[in-house]
């Protein structure tokens, strides 16, 4: 697999998807804007992006979405009327809960380095980590997540 | 332009690059290869243009002498801002690049005639703070 390293000055201007695996799950993290690990950014990540993006969605994959968090923190006072809150919750988890839905664990990323979770898979225990072999792998995260899953 | 539809018109640009983003996971050829950081629409007092621009570095792009001298103010095109707390490099912003098609439209236009949609991170069309660079050079 080839692929090649991101430039700061695009990192700084875009909200790259990018993967990592630790402890047995599989992350997917979105950059916005931040500047993504050396180990992450030194070569492969277009590539795979494009082995997630083909990747088929497991059967039987139940979301959960860390709605009480994103609805307080995240998207509080952005819009006053009902309509308009539920339009903007429904627009800012989709991209998230389609990796939640191929297995990953999804990350947002705040302001510093931190992350926080948005979507993952209900039943972690039951994704199958094979599918994430091209995946790079972890031994320490390499982002901190500001709320630990449970 | 109400600030209405100037929100409007950021906030279609930010559906437009999302999904042609996403399309890309269905095997097209993108326009996007990631999303940009943010989009924003700008108009002027009394006009009915508007043009939308992401962020984006300013390599092979050309800036028109009234958006260039205010943001030398700040730093130089491409180099670190001198904006306390502000990482963002001058020039590189969704706002000075919407700002520049827009002022382009007519050689009447100055900065002060200027006006600005919210910014609009595409991936999630949540609203997003103005950086220090573009509170300082847009006094927004
Ligand atoms: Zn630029
Ligand atoms: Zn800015």
């Amino acid at each position: 697999m080839k692929g090649y390293p991101y430039r700061e000055d695009y990192m700084l201007t875009h909200d790259i998807d990018w993967f990592f695996c630790h402890n047995g799950h599989a992350f997917h993290a979105a950059s916005n804007g931040g500047v993504i690990p050396k180990e992450i950014l030194s070569g492969m990540n277009s590539k795979i992006q494009e082995t997630v993006y083909g990747m088929k969605e497991p059967e039987g994959v139940e979301v959960e979405i860390n709605e009480y968090y994103i609805r307080n923190n995240v998207l509080i006072g952005q819009q006053n009327n009902a309509k308009d809150i539920e339009k903007q919750f429904t627009d800012y988890i989709v991209s998230f809960s389609a990796m939640a839905k191929k297995g990953f664990i999804s990350l947002d990323r705040k302001e510093g380095n931190e992350y926080f979770w948005v979507a993952r898979p209900k039943e972690l225990g039951k994704v199958r980590v094979d599918m994430f072999d091209k995946i790079p792998k972890f031994e320490k995260m390499p982002v901190e997540v500001e709320i630990l899953l449970d | 332009m109400t600030r209405q539809e100037l929100f409007n018109a950021a906030y279609n640009k930010a559906g437009v690059i999302a999904n042609s983003v996403i399309r890309r996971h269905h095997g097209n050829i993108p326009k996007y290869k990631d999303y940009p950081a943010a989009v924003i629409s700008c108009s002027a007092k009394h006009s009915n243009i508007h043009k939308e621009e992401h962020s984006r570095s300013c390599q092979h792009y050309k800036f028109d002498f009234r958006i260039l001298n205010l943001l030398k103010v700040i730093g130089n095109v491409d180099g670190p801002s001198n904006v306390k707390d502000c990482n963002n490099k001058v020039g590189h912003c969704a706002e000075p690049h919407a700002a520049n098609e827009m002022i382009k439209t007519s050689m009447r236009l100055t900065v002060g005639d200027l006006e600005f949609s919210p910014a609009i991170r595409p991936r999630t069309r949540q609203i997003i703070q103005y950086c220090g660079n573009c509170k300082a050079t847009f006094g927004l």
